[in-house]
């Protein structure tokens, strides 16, 4: 009787493991992550990874090493650079990267991707630019072009819809800057019909955000266990985003604001009420009046924003649509200044393409967006395990008391001895 | 009774009563213990003075070498075997201060590993020591200190409220000791602290405090006069913003406090530190010219003198401020016509109209006066080659070619300069373009001219679809009114209206909300500067009720609007609505309600207006039968 009773237990236990393996299969989709916004009652987003609420703590990667441009394929690299970056990531809590498109070696990304998430626990938002930057120039008013892209999309959708890792899609980036004719431009004859300037960004605006709302769907056909968002510049064009792609699950959107970001969130909870993250935020530790490197304000500006994207999350006192965002950017660049002069590869250009007069502390110098300092952590031209030696600035260490605070001051170094 | 001695003397003494004795022995003995307690306190005392000093050597030892570790391993040491309670409050008192100068050095060498991974740990033992050092009461020189160390822990912790009221402390105990113990040393070690800090405000506040304390103790002349002294003494060491705090202050108390012949003086001795000289620039004239016309304001013009108001004119030119400085020298020359420094008066007044101003005439007469009637003044010849050069400008030749003559013969100033204008005089040249461009352009220094931009626009409460006029300007200050041509630019946020061409203002309007970037450029030559601006675009939305909503009759709709975005103040406008259909109504505010029981379909608008700006939204939504 005893032996049988015992027999019946460890039949249950193995049914009721078995029922429970089986719910994770429903659960999970057969190990898959789970990747779902939920909208809560109160109307907030909340962006859940396996039904727990994930805040993206993300920084756009990119690391070129000094000597090299944007050309140089760093995930090919053979010293692997996210191995020393995904401790470093780690360490401060980052848990997404940004990647800004697959590249030409997918095999390569994909490697990369996976052994990011699986060492580091990092995850990664893969975009892709739908042709804006390649040649020849894009026109999305053009089936044949349109065509093309949808398909160099949905053969990259199709390879990476399986990669551990894999958090979302993200189509586009700043393509909404052409509505207005000025940054690559492109039309139509129907196009250059219309009379006012107005119309033809209206015209525009309407054929773009109904292509990309195409390929969502097409994306999702192919991929439903990852979550489609619109990159957008600002809220450039947000009312006809609205209206022609309503299919995406979100946005993610170019700011820079300076120190917080105003009204941002409230418009594109008005206009758009989708969840929200910031694919690109940053500030430049470069000081365009003082000409030299400033730590302090490139901390003190990255700390207020992100403060600012923490109070308008879920359950706080904001417009509750946003989901986190991608710093620009892990490291510097220093190609930025140009990518055809190959000297001033070599070079921690100071020179600044733009300006944003809400960065105040060196609004004065009209263009103060030093594009090669953007990075939170500095390059040395030191090698270390062959790659360039990694700098962390003040940023860094900052920004990881907010989103690691539980290792702050875990690693007591105390107080150096200092040579006699 | 008096107890009778034995005496050699065959005489009878009378012997001090007893009582009186034992007193005088009582007071004797109670003496003796007094001294001795006296002396084992000034034991007690010169022991731990030891201490003290010990400790002083041995931070200045180890701190000024930065040698952090060594500190901090000594006073371990120490702490080990020390019991007495005074002496472990100051081995705590050197501990928070090791490990403050410590963080600072980490800061300043941006070592932000180690910064960051003891930054808070320390903070929090600096602060539970400056509290202990308070409830204490040991030392107020060390509790003071410990306050300063506090309040920087709060700083870097980034607890403003904590860290105001940890400074406003920090000055109560500082000025409660300068009272007390009658030393100014605190204020003026606290304030060269706060100087190298860069706190001007926290600076101003102390000084403020130390006012308060002088006015309030009716202090005596010597003790304002402290506060002088502790002014100079920055000048001195060239610390001028501390300098300029501190003289702030004391002018405010002497202004009221002293009479004018004491007054007067003081401050223009003061005007004198921080006003430029002609061999020594200011870091803050700007302080010099705020004293010389508060002089004026309070005592009257003539209180400047002559020394006093060339100074002051000189002062405007060296800044800049050359309408100002015309008007001083002006002032000068009319009123001290025959005063030693009237010719450079007259020649700084040519300068200022002829490169600055753009105005030739006044600069003409000065020159002619100087060269006419200040002959041997070291400033002729200069002002002699100026008004040669007008004149062969001007295409005077027989003129120009005399003036020129006046120093064609010397070997001295410009005689080389009026060779080569008569050469050119003679040979029917062109003046040279870099001699006749400045005249013709007024630019003096084509390559480095300032280009200072203003928006001149107020894009504040601008609203969709209602015009904005944008309008900048740009100007040389180097070249006075007559300025360079600009080339101007307009650059916008993207996807906003088409950027207009080289015009200084127009008209837009936007057709969509949000913050817009506009900038502004203005180049000439290679010069370029930008000016930029922000500018919230708000929209009128109506919020309830939604577009094309149906409501069953009988139900109280809510009608609100709301102006996004919610920067500006919706109460700062008037609401109206206006609701027309098979019943019509009216309402007020952002919101109302009001229950509908008609059916039909209802047209309403709400309209906005005040501060300028009328803006309305239609809206329509229907009451469906129930």
């Amino acid at each position: 009787m005893g032996r049988r009773m015992w027999g019946m237990v460890i039949l249950c236990c193995l049914l009721a493991g078995c029922a429970r393996s089986g719910e994770t299969d429903k659960d999970t989709g057969n190990g898959k992550d789970r990747i779902a916004i939920q909208k809560l009652e109160n109307g907030d987003y909340q962006l859940l990874v396996n039904k727990k609420p994930y805040f993206i703590k993300g920084v756009c990667y990119a690391p070129v090493p000094i000597g090299k441009s944007h050309l140089f394929n760093y995930m090919c690299d053979p010293n692997k650079p996210w191995i020393a970056d995904g401790q470093l990531m780690k360490d401060m809590g980052v848990n997404t990267i940004r990647l800004y498109q697959p590249g030409d070696e997918l095999a390569y990304c994909k490697a990369m991707i996976e052994e990011l998430y699986t060492k580091y626990g990092i995850r990664t938002i893969l975009g892709h630019s739908l042709g804006f930057w390649d040649y020849p120039p894009p026109n999305y008013a053009e089936k044949e072009f349109t065509d093309y892209v949808s398909a160099e999309v949905l053969k990259t959708v199709e390879y990476f819809k399986d990669t551990p890792g894999l958090l979302m899609w993200n189509l586009g980036n700043e393509n909404n800057y052409s509505f207005d004719g000025r940054v690559n431009p492109w039309s139509s004859p129907e196009i250059d019909a219309l009379e006012s300037f107005g119309e033809k960004r209206d015209a525009r605006a309407r054929i773009y955000y109904s292509f990309v709302n195409e390929l969502a769907k097409k994306i999702k056909k192919i991929d439903p266990d990852h979550l489609v968002s619109l990159g957008n510049g600002e809220t450039v064009g947000l009312k006809e985003a609205a209206e022609y792609c309503p299919d995406v699950d979100l946005i993610g959107c170019i700011v820079y604001r300076g120190k917080v970001f105003g009204n941002f969130f409230k418009e594109i909870k008005r206009k758009f009420d989708k969840p929200v993250f910031l694919s690109e935020f940053g500030c430049d530790a470069f000081n365009a009046v003082t000409q030299k490197e400033d730590q302090n304000n490139q901390a003190k500006f990255l700390k207020s924003m992100w403060l600012d994207l923490e109070h308008h999350s879920a359950g706080k006192d904001g417009e509750g649509n946003c989901i986190g965002g991608a710093i620009f950017e892990w490291t510097d660049e220093w190609w930025k200044k140009s990518d055809c002069d190959r000297d001033s590869w070599l070079v921690h250009d100071a020179d600044a393409s733009w300006g944003m007069g809400a960065y105040d502390f060196d609004a004065q110098a009209g263009k103060n967006m030093n594009e090669e300092w953007f990075g939170i952590v500095g390059l040395s031209p030191d090698l270390e395990n062959g790659i360039n030696k990694r700098l962390p600035r003040k940023a860094y260490y900052v920004l990881k008391e907010l989103w690691n605070p539980e290792t702050a001051g875990l690693q007591d170094p105390g107080v150096k001895s200092q040579a006699k | 009774m008096d107890r009778i001695l034995y005496s050699s003397r065959k005489e009878t003494v009378r012997r001090t009563p007893w009582y009186r004795q034992f007193f005088v022995v009582c007071a004797a003995e109670i003496m003796c213990l007094l001294l001795a307690v006296a002396a084992i306190g000034q034991e007690v005392k010169s022991g731990e003075g030891v201490f003290l000093e010990q400790l002083k050597d041995q931070a200045q030892k180890f701190l000024d070498g930065q040698r952090f570790s060594d500190m901090l391993d000594y006073l371990s040491g120490l702490r080990a075997e020390r019991t007495d309670p005074r002496e472990r409050f100051y081995l705590e008192y050197y501990t928070a201060l090791t490990k403050s100068q410590y963080l600072d050095h980490l800061d300043k060498q941006e070592d932000w590993q180690h910064y960051y991974a003891l930054v808070h740990a320390f903070d929090a033992e600096i602060i539970d020591t400056a509290a202990k050092a308070a409830a204490e009461n040991i030392s107020q020189t060390a509790a003071i200190d410990m306050q300063y160390l506090a309040w920087k822990a709060y700083l870097r912790e980034e607890d403003e409220a904590q860290a105001e009221t940890s400074f406003n402390e920090l000055v109560k105990r500082i000025v409660a000791y300068t009272a007390s113990e009658h030393d100014l040393s605190k204020i003026q070690e606290t304030a060269a602290l706060l100087s190298q800090e860069g706190k001007t405000r926290q600076l101003g506040a102390l000084f403020a405090m130390y006012k308060e304390y002088l006015l309030n103790s009716k202090a005596a002349p010597e003790a304002i006069e402290q506060m002088a002294k502790i002014a100079a003494a920055y000048a001195a060491d060239d610390q001028m913003d501390m300098a300029r705090v501190a003289y702030e202050h004391y002018l405010s108390i002497i202004i009221d406090r002293y009479a004018p012949a004491d007054c007067i003086p003081a401050m223009l001795r003061i005007a004198g530190q921080f006003r430029h000289h002609q061999f020594r620039r200011s870091l803050d004239a700007e302080f010099a010219e705020k004293i010389y016309a508060e002089i004026e304001t309070k005592f009257g013009e003539q209180a400047l003198g002559e020394a006093a108001l060339f100074a002051r004119a000189y002062n405007l030119y060296a800044r800049g401020e050359y309408e100002r400085a015309d008007e001083e020298f002006n002032r000068f020359v009319r009123l001290f016509p025959a005063s030693m420094f009237a010719a450079e008066a007259y020649t700084r007044l040519g300068i200022v109209n002829r490169y600055f101003l753009a105005r030739e005439e006044p600069a003409t007469a000065s020159f002619r006066k100087v060269m006419d009637e200040f002959p041997d003044s070291g400033y002729a010849p200069l002002c002699t080659y100026q008004s040669a050069l007008s004149a062969q400008f001007q295409q005077d030749n027989t003129r120009a070619l005399e003036w020129y003559g006046r120093l064609t013969g010397s070997a001295g100033a410009y005689a080389a300069e009026a060779r080569a204008r008569c050469a050119e005089i003679n040979t029917q040249q062109a003046m040279a373009e870099a001699v006749s461009y400045p005249l013709e352009h007024r630019v003096l220094d084509p390559e480095n001219a300032t280009i200072v931009l203003t928006l001149l626009s107020d894009p504040s409460g601008v609203f969709i679809g209602n015009p904005l006029f944008w309008k900048a300007t740009a100007q040389d200050f180097s070249a006075g009114t007559v300025q360079p041509l600009f080339r101007y630019q307009w650059f916008w946020d993207t996807g906003s209206n088409e950027a207009p061409g080289n015009v200084p203002g127009f008209e837009t309007s936007y057709s969509t909300g949000s913050p817009k970037l506009v900038c502004f450029s203005a180049k000439t030559g290679d010069n370029e500067n930008l000016i930029f601006a922000d500018v919230w675009v708000y929209d009128l939305v109506v919020i309830s009720p939604a577009s094309e909503q149906s409501v069953p009759a009988g139900t109280t709709v809510q009608f609100s609007a709301d102006i996004d975005p919610a920067t500006i103040d919706a109460g700062d406008f008037n609401w109206q609505w206006q609701i027309s259909g098979p019943e019509s109504f009216s309402g007020e505010g952002a919101q109302f309600s009001r229950k509908c029981e008609q059916p039909g379909r209802y047209q309403g608008r709400v309209t906005i207006s005040g501060n300028g700006v009328e803006v309305s939204r239609p809206f329509v939504f229907d009451v469906a039968v129930r």
